[in-house]
């Protein structure tokens, strides 16, 4: 054996710098631990984006639609209903069948084959003229809280249309009265022409005759009048089509009146049918006006019309892709600093901080550096492999990104250390990672929104990193907005208060006994 | 504050973990360039005394001076001049030998231009051409040299070796001693800890340490001395011996103790300050001849049982010792 020492000590110990040579010797010993470690690269980051992949490919939307069989009486109007109005709502329903059969269709709904089963009432007609609403049935067995929902808006939205259908056949029944309506019109003008020339005749007898066909036409009139304003009014008809309805009937009132006190008194004018002439004229005015209605319109009088302020719609795949990414990497940095401490110390390298010249500040750096780098690759190529492979939209300033990356991986590593520093052994320290990953899953906003929640349950939500990350990334690339500032701030807080309070906690580990 | 030239020096240290003392009154000074061997059982308070050394534990009576500076509250830069070699070496399975010594070469500060020195380091604990391999793929002596090397990296001018040659084979073993003396030579103190109690010979001072207490101090042949009541010489005669024979070494001034251990030898402890070997022939007179003496190899064994006791495996206070636990070296 030979002395390899150099001459001199001072000659191979950096005289400035020390902080940057030690904070290269734990960068290149973590990224070469991890490195080496291929399964491990694989379950924390390949892993992870596979499953957001077969996540976003496999994802069908449709499958949300419900197999429904409508069970009602045979040949009854329900079954021609329900073909035409399945059509409509097949973004919530898929019509399987219309059946008499309430047990076949149960026992379907119990072997799963179906989701839902409508029932018909058998006699509506007879629970309406009681005055009552007619029931239609919703049976279902989702536990599923939101299959729930949506079952329950589905069958809403379903009895909604079916009874707008039937009121809109009702109004056009109306219609078809109104018609028959323009023709007795019609007829009273032809009676009315003809009292004239009888008048002008000097024919008393046959102007009477006339005057009494007269009488009774224009009764008929007010009538129906009067009958289709009431119905449209307990249709619940637009205030408009009521109005329009209230002077037509109006107006063939005080003709119907007129021609019956002319009746009564037995003498008739020239000047009489002139009057009576200008009446009928206002009667069609108004009449005409009724019958132009659209009797949808008359049962719907309102629709909506949604507008998105966002230039372009999001998948579902695209809305999750932005949690999913900041949830991965608050999970790989977090697990990768807290291992790698808690490791340190198994290994005994804390007694090696404690003996020698590094204190725990360079050591925290020294976790942070590799740590950031290595996740900011991980993030990269995640959000550069969502954005080719998936598609993902990317809106926004690249720079935000960048920007909310870092200080989530800041505050995940954060978190990581500190989550070391009360861990007693590499088992333990999974756990707590974990937990960190449930938590950003339940509260961090991935599928459930931050308002659902309330406090002090929410202030959980605002220390964990992805909650932050996840609102910077849907900000940035979705809406293509600048980030929020608060975030950055929270952010900022939550790494300052993980941060500083592993500091204390190394120090004291380090600290001399 | 005790004055001191030395490089360590312990002045009545006593260290306590809660209510249990588990070292007492251990009174040291190593010069500087000096071995000192700590050597004792499992649990007599070897390892706690040298992380009072290196400032690892403050002491909680009695003052430990390391290049005479309290350890505990060195500052980081001069914390440089130590070296440690931990009990379990710091090393990490998915580095490689390269890396490994590379990571400690940062941690201690050691500049980015250190190529050369870490080649000279493998080469040294000749590892030079397996820099690839991974530790995982290493022998377990293959880790203890590296684990040196590491140790070495910054040139320390204390190095602190806890148990540096267990588990290593003979020839690796001397190795190691040649290179710490070497050290030495150059003006590096050197605390090394050992259950091997043959390796006391290696050393400028060693302290048995039993029952968290320093049982005996001193240079290899004061603790000879001390073990044995003198020097062993082992008296060769021309004819066999008998009791007469006996009777006449123990009259010779400067004789301690003489019984036969052969037909034709008597085993002699001699005070060296009163009488020289050479001395006993003449001493003796015609009745018998002495064809030759020589001195007795030490026991160290023996020694160590001598000096500390053959209860020294019994438990310290709070601290396993087992029976086994007393090192010798094989």
């Amino acid at each position: 054996m030979r002395d390899p020492r150099p001459d001199t000590r001072r000659s191979i110990l950096a005289p400035r710098f020390g902080w940057l040579v030690q904070l290269s010797g734990f960068v290149r010993k973590e990224i070469f631990e991890i490195a080496r470690q291929p399964r491990l690269l694989l379950v924390l980051v390949v892993g992870p984006f596979l499953v957001l992949a077969l996540f976003a490919v496999g994802f069908d939307q449709q499958k949300t639609v419900l197999n429904t069989t409508f069970v009602g009486p045979p040949d009854s109007v329900y079954e021609e209903s329900v073909a035409e109005f399945t059509d409509d709502l097949g973004q919530y329903i898929n019509l399987r069948e219309y059946t008499t059969d309430l047990v076949a269709a149960q026992r379907q709904l119990d072997e799963g084959d179906l989701d839902l089963v409508v029932v018909f009432p058998t006699d509506p007609a007879e629970t309406i003229l009681s005055g009552e609403q007619a029931v239609i049935k919703v049976i279902h067995d989702k536990i599923d809280p939101i299959q729930q929902t949506t079952v329950e808006v589905s069958t809403q939205v379903a009895v909604q249309e079916l009874n707008a259908r039937i009121l809109e056949r009702v109004v056009g029944a109306t219609q078809d009265v109104l018609v028959p309506y323009e023709e007795s019109l019609d007829r009273s003008a032809a009676l009315l022409d003809e009292l004239s020339a009888a008048v002008a005749a000097g024919d008393a007898p046959e102007a009477e005759r006339l005057t009494g066909e007269l009488e009774t036409s224009t009764g008929a009139l007010a009538t129906i009048v009067d009958l289709s304003g009431e119905l449209a009014a307990k249709v619940g008809a637009s205030d408009e089509a009521q109005s329009e309805l209230n002077e037509l009937s109006g107006s063939t009132t005080e003709l119907s009146d007129a021609i019956g006190r002319l009746a009564e008194s037995g003498d008739v004018a020239e000047r009489d049918i002139e009057a009576l002439s200008e009446l009928l004229g206002v009667v069609r005015t108004s009449g005409d006006r009724v019958t132009t209605l659209d009797p949808s319109v008359v049962v719907r009088p309102f629709s909506g019309d949604t507008a998105n302020l966002q230039r372009e719609s999001v998948s579902v795949a695209d809305f999750f892709a932005p949690a999913a990414i900041a949830l991965l990497l608050q999970h790989l940095v977090l697990t990768f600093a807290a291992m790698s401490l808690v490791s340190d110390r198994a290994r005994g390298l804390f007694e090696m901080f404690r003996v020698g010249p590094i204190g725990a500040g360079r050591v925290l750096l020294g976790k942070f550096v590799p740590f950031t780098l290595i996740g900011g690759m991980a993030g990269a190529a995640l959000i550069t492999a969502v954005w080719l492979g998936l598609d993902l939209p990317f809106r926004g300033d690249p720079v935000w990104v960048v920007a909310g990356l870092l200080a989530l991986l800041i505050a995940s590593i954060g978190w990581g250390t500190l989550i070391s520093m009360v861990s007693r052994s590499d088992t333990q320290a999974v756990q707590y990672a974990l937990l960190a990953l449930l938590a950003g899953l339940f509260f961090g906003g991935f599928f459930l929104d931050l308002d659902a929640f309330r406090y002090p349950v929410k202030a959980i939500a605002w220390i964990m990193p992805v909650t932050y990350g996840t609102r910077i990334l849907r900000d940035v690339m979705l809406r293509g907005n600048d980030p929020a500032l608060i975030d950055f701030i929270g952010l900022g807080a939550t790494a300052v208060a993980v941060i500083g309070l592993s500091w204390v906690l190394l120090a004291r580990r380090l600290r001399v006994e | 504050m005790m004055e001191t030239n030395a490089a360590i020096s312990f002045d009545g240290v006593g260290k306590r973990f809660d209510d249990t003392w588990v070292l007492r009154d251990i009174d040291l000074d190593v010069p500087p360039g000096t071995i000192i061997g700590m050597i004792g059982p499992s649990g007599s308070g070897k390892t706690t005394t040298v992380r009072l050394a290196n400032g690892y534990y403050r002491a909680d009576e009695g003052e430990v001076r390391l290049l005479g500076t309290d350890p505990a509250t060195m500052p980081t830069a001069q914390r440089r001049s130590i070296g440690y070699l931990p009990q379990h070496p710091v090393l990490f399975d998915e580095l490689s030998l390269w890396e490994n010594l590379n990571f400690h070469a940062s941690m201690n500060g050691v500049a980015f231009s250190r190529r050369r020195r870490l080649r000279e380091l493998l080469e040294l604990v000749e590892l030079d051409g397996q820099e690839k391999k991974l530790v995982s793929e290493s022998s377990g002596g293959m880790r203890r040299r590296l684990a040196l090397a590491a140790t070495l990296v910054h040139a320390p001018r204390v190095l602190m070796l806890d148990e540096p040659t267990a588990g290593i084979d003979p020839i690796l073993r001397r190795r190691f001693w040649d290179h710490f003396r070497q050290l030495r030579d150059d003006g590096t103190t050197l605390v090394i800890t050992t259950q091997y109690v043959t390796e006391a010979a290696h050393c400028d001072v060693v302290a048995m340490l039993a029952h968290g207490q320093t049982a005996a101090v001193g240079s290899p042949a004061e603790l000879r001395r001390q073990a044995y009541g003198g020097l062993e010489l082992d008296v060769r005669f021309e004819q066999p011996v008998d009791d007469s024979v006996v009777g006449l070494l123990l009259a010779i001034d400067g004789v301690k103790r003489a019984e036969p251990s052969d037909v034709d030898v008597v085993r002699v402890a001699i005070d060296p300050d009163v009488l020289e070997a050479s001395d006993i022939a003449p001493r003796l007179g015609d009745e018998f001849t002495v064809a030759g003496t020589a001195e007795v190899a030490t026991d160290w064994d023996d020694v160590f049982i001598e000096l500390v006791g053959a209860d020294a495996s019994d438990d310290v206070e709070g601290d396993a010792v087992t029976a086994d636990a007393v090192g010798v070296a094989p």
